[in-house]
């Protein structure tokens, strides 16, 4: 396991070819179109404004707050779902012929994939701080949670890409399971209801592992600070995650390409 | 620099298409004892050594393992326990390299991307852009999409990328026929300069190419090495299968 935790350093610090990697799938995701990237930013920021004007007549709270609130859940809940759209494929699909003609570690391939995720995670960080700033809860301490939750996301999406890219690989099936299951899990989810909405029954949540990355996230931003079991549970999810995705490269790595046949 | 080839083995596991679906494998798993896949090799026992300036052609009918040996000899399939490799000096591998561009991505883009993916520095693949652009013909056609290109241009392309790109081994499976004429024999004339000192294995079916190329040969039958020496004598053993 130790060998692979530094397979994994090293596929980190081979930083040119994933990040190359990374660069010509956003390239090719938005070719010919005008806008290029930042259709992430305005396609979301558009369908948010309207959905938070909506709600927060029908919920009778405060457009601003409430945008706030959406907006950054929202954001975090498209990463991670495209993350693992992206993680379903990655092996089966989008680097299928990579795998088969020359080696390659899927270490790199995963670390390019989370990436990419995370590059349309940062291009909605300027509005999300704009907003902040308009509402007035813009907080130094703030970008610290920014930053210390951005690190352990990309690791935790990283380890996500392989644990799903892999299993997908050898199950078919679980592809289409796990997108199934992400979209039921949207609506378990506190993205679009707020938590304190489900009064006594707050506990519920707390088995959704997603909420306390997007409470992390959010609560960082707005509130300037974290609840000890949701910072707990991300620390301790991301250390458990590269531990798994160790042991489980260890078992299957001389497999994979096998499986891609 | 040498490719030292020792009981190389390596068994394919032969998949049944259920294999691949969760429900029907947990059945299986569950109700049944008996073990379903079947196994064959796919390579057994080749033994091989080549120094500086030794150019192997392998030879062997579909299915024989040409394929197979070179993923093994570049690491992309793992080999059976026992078989060794020992490989010194910076490789190469050859397989379908015009897989590993991005269709959407420009010419230029797909140069970095393949050298980068191939293993080599990006400042080295910047130093040899003009050179690979002039090569393949192509330097008027640096920022096009590479899906814009015909069949014929996007193989020269890759074909520059791969040998301009200098390394000391090559693994080259079925990829001397690129481009028209005028470009094979170039790239040909190309190959033969550049390879005199290096190491290269060429599997391929045609027979022209092996003899002019190549200094040795090895021949392969269902994954067994049936000989191993000079090419002449090498293609009277592969004559004999063929007829069988």
């Amino acid at each position: 396991m130790i060998k692979e935790l530094n397979i994994f350093i090293k596929s980190l610090l081979n930083y040119v070819l994933w990040y190359e990697l990374a660069q010509s799938r956003i390239r090719a995701r938005f070719n010919r179109t005008v806008l290029g990237p930042l259709w992430e930013i305005f396609g979301s920021l558009i369908l948010l404004l309207l959905l938070a004007f909506l709600w927060s007549k029908l919920w009778n709270k405060n457009f601003l707050d409430f945008f706030t609130y959406l907006f950054i859940g929202f954001t975090l809940w498209r990463t991670i779902l495209s993350s693992v759209t992206d993680a379903n494929m990655l092996l089966s699909h989008s680097y299928i012929n990579l795998i088969k003609n020359v080696y390659i570690h899927p270490f790199v391939l995963c670390i390019s994939s989370a990436f990419k995720n995370c590059v349309t995670l940062l291009l909605n960080l300027p509005i999300i701080l704009i907003v902040l700033f308009i509402n007035d809860s813009f907080h130094i301490i703030s970008l610290f949670y920014c930053l210390v939750f951005l690190l352990l996301f990309f690791i935790s999406n990283i380890c996500v890409s392989y644990i799903f890219g892999t299993l997908c690989l050898k199950y078919r099936d679980l592809e289409h399971t796990i997108n199934v299951f992400f979209g039921i899990l949207f609506f378990f989810t506190p993205i679009i209801w707020e938590v304190n909405q489900l009064g006594s029954k707050v506990l519920l949540v707390q088995p959704n592992l997603l909420y306390h990355y997007i409470e992390f996230f959010r609560s960082g931003l707005i509130n300037s600070s974290v609840n000890t079991i949701s910072m707990f549970v991300v620390f301790f999810s991301t250390i458990i995650l590269v531990l798994f995705t160790s042991f489980l490269s260890n078992k299957i790595k001389d497999k994979i390409t096998y499986w891609v046949d | 620099m040498h490719v030292e080839v020792k009981n190389l083995s390596l068994i394919y596991k032969i998949k049944n298409l259920d294999g691949s679906f969760l429900r029907k494998n947990l059945i299986k798993k569950i109700f049944s004892k008996k073990k379903t896949i079947e196994q064959f090799w796919a390579l057994k026992n080749i033994n091989f050594n080549l120094t500086n300036g030794d150019r192997l052609g392998v030879v062997g009918t579909n299915g024989s393992g040409k394929s197979t040996l070179i993923k093994c000899l570049s690491g992309i399939l793992s080999p059976t326990s026992g078989s060794e490799i020992n490989i010194s000096g910076k490789f190469l591998p050859i397989i379908e390299p015009w897989s590993l561009s991005e269709p959407t991505d420009s010419v230029e883009n797909n140069i970095f991307l393949t050298g980068l993916i191939l293993g080599f520095e990006k400042n080295y693949i910047k130093d040899n852009l003009e050179n690979i652009l002039e090569f393949s013909e192509l330097k008027d056609y640096k920022n096009f999409q590479f899906s814009s290109l015909s069949t014929g241009m996007k193989l020269k392309l890759i074909f520059a990328i791969v040998f301009l790109l200098k390394t000391e081994i090559f693994f080259i499976d079925e990829f001397l026929t690129t481009g028209d004429e005028r470009f094979r024999e170039k790239s040909y004339n190309h190959l033969m300069q550049e390879t005199k000192k290096n190491i290269t294995i060429i599997c391929s079916h045609e027979r022209g190419t092996i003899k002019s190329f190549c200094n040795k040969l090895l021949v392969l039958n269902k994954g067994n090495q049936e000989y191993f020496g000079d090419v002449e004598e090498g293609f009277e053993t592969y004559d004999k299968f063929l007829k069988v």
